[in-house]
């Protein structure tokens, strides 16, 4: 099948996903063209002509809005943030008419997505050859655990309450120390910064640091990966990959034993509970049985060939 | 299959991280929309017609452009590096101050000139002093068509500099020009179009 994923070039979770998917497409022998909305060129292909199937993961070239190609949209976003923001929901609208149907990762979400559109839910996955555990691994960050959060920051979503779950874990696991990674400066940077001097907080917290290109070097470096996004939980799964202890107020896999509220006592007692219980759960093994990219990349072929007959 | 700008997704994912962290000051300050603007399909045209009955003055008038531009002209004056029948020389890129003053001139044509100079910024300095007003014509090739072809890049050996609508933008305005109107030229997509004007005072 020849499939092209229609996707703006921004350094984002979006982005990764979305890579991850096209690049498991092409191992899973399949035609991929990586197409940028406002451009003609494509970004890169594999395959000559129209595609069987155009895959939405933001926007779409108006040449193709009436191609006779199916079209299923990608949902990546999660939906209270998507009307929030004021623009997405309403592009999700305004483009629903002209797809096939949606696909959503998180059964959460899949009641708001199916009010619009046919919407199926295919497993969130990860790509398990690059996210993996290094060997040599490399040093360590410091700190017994070391917990590290490195989400793409932006308004509401930092690790505020991260920090605040921290002073709590401090109390029982005086070791512990916060590495906060990704930050991306200016007035960010600058607010955490007086908030760690103000707070007093550098006795736990190791680091504030901006962006670090090698993702798969830094999960490996870090005990526990925890995010405060909720109710979704974006990429953090990662750390799974990695071999590490994932928990986000928005990760609530049924089986996962460390999932929290996003509240800051409920943060800290996930946390101090994972440390505690630290080698009982072959987190590698649930990164291949709960978030394999294969997996999803075969469900979304047999989605997008309901379509192409 | 046509030859695209990445090979690989494992490319194309290194050029984007690579890029930076998109936030919003890193989007602002360097990210611009390319303006859609009017298409001129023939330079030359374009000028001979802004030219037509004006008083001109051409910097740069070697060429066939410039010849057209003398006849459509009612009156022309030509400033170039060799001096010639109606043209005086001047050496624009070290000593702008230099260029004649001509009190009747209506337009003053720069074509296809910013790109060869080394000292753009004080030959526009000069340019707004001794020309206050007057309606400035400057072409230059369009930066969006820069290509390399093989191994070899596409470029007039004798260019400096390449520049975009948003760098000629900001080199006019740093010199107290103000733009009037703005188009691109010749073939191609708009922003990747072989050429840009401008029409500054």
């Amino acid at each position: 099948m020849n499939i092209t994923h229609h996707m703006r070039r921004e350094n984002s979770g979006l982005m990764q996903t979305t890579l991850e998917l096209a690049e498991e497409e092409q191992r899973q022998g399949h035609g991929i063209r990586m197409q940028e909305p406002s451009v003609l060129a494509p970004l890169m292909e594999t395959f000559e002509g129209k595609p069987d199937v155009h895959c939405i993961h933001s926007q779409l070239a108006p040449a193709t809005y009436h191609d006779g190609v199916p079209k299923l949209m990608w949902m990546h976003g999660e939906p209270l943030g998507s009307v929030g923001n004021g623009i997405s929901m309403r592009a999700i609208v305004d483009l629903a008419p002209t797809c096939e149907a949606f696909i959503c990762m998180r059964k959460e979400e899949w009641p708001v997505w199916n009010a619009i559109r046919r919407t199926y839910i295919v497993t969130k996955g990860i790509d398990l050859e690059r996210y993996k555990l290094l060997d040599p691994a490399p040093p360590k960050l410091n700190g017994s655990p070391a917990v590290l959060y490195y989400e793409n920051w932006r308004g509401q979503r930092n690790p505020l309450l991260l920090c605040l779950a921290m002073q709590e874990v401090q109390k029982v696991l005086p070791e512990a120390r916060l590495h906060l990674y990704n930050c991306p400066g200016g007035k960010m940077f600058d607010t955490f910064q007086r908030l760690i001097n103000h707070c007093r907080w550098y006795t736990f917290i190791g680091s504030l640091k901006g962006q670090e290109k090698d993702v798969v070097k830094l999960l490996n470096r870090a005990d526990i990966v925890v995010s405060c996004l909720y109710p979704l939980y974006a990429r953090g799964i990662e750390a799974f990959g990695c071999g590490k202890a994932f928990i986000g107020p928005g990760y609530k896999e049924e089986g996962y034993p460390y999932t929290c509220d996003l509240e800051v006592t409920s943060m800290a007692q996930a946390i101090i509970k994972c440390w505690k219980e630290y080698g009982q759960v072959d987190f590698r093994k649930w990164a291949v049985d709960h978030h394999n990219i294969t997996d999803t990349a075969k469900q979304c072929v047999e989605i997008y060939g309901r379509y192409t007959v | 299959m046509a030859a695209t700008q990445f090979k690989t997704v494992s490319e194309l994912r290194d050029s984007i991280v690579s890029a930076g962290h998109m936030d919003r000051e890193w989007l602002a300050k360097m990210l611009h929309k390319v303006p859609e603007l009017p298409v001129v399909k023939d330079r030359s045209k374009y000028l001979v017609e802004k030219s037509k009955g004006k008083v001109v003055l051409d910097i740069g008038c070697t060429g066939p452009i410039s010849k057209a531009i003398r006849l459509a002209a009612k009156a022309y004056y030509g400033v170039d590096q060799v001096a010639a029948d109606g043209v005086v020389a001047v050496d624009i890129d070290h000593r702008p101050d230099q260029m004649p003053v001509y009190g009747d001139v209506e337009i003053v044509v720069l074509s296809e000139v910013l790109e060869h100079l080394a000292n753009p910024g004080y030959f526009l300095m000069a340019l707004k002093q001794l020309y206050a007003g007057k309606d400035v014509y400057i072409t230059v090739p369009n930066a969006g068509a820069y290509a390399v072809r093989e191994d070899c890049e596409v470029v007039n050996k004798d260019h400096v500099s390449w520049y975009s609508y948003t760098t000629l933008k900001t080199l006019l305005t740093r010199y107290g020009f103000e733009i009037k109107e703005a188009r691109w030229y010749g073939a191609g997509q708009p922003y990747r179009s072989e050429g840009l004007i401008m029409v500054v005072t």
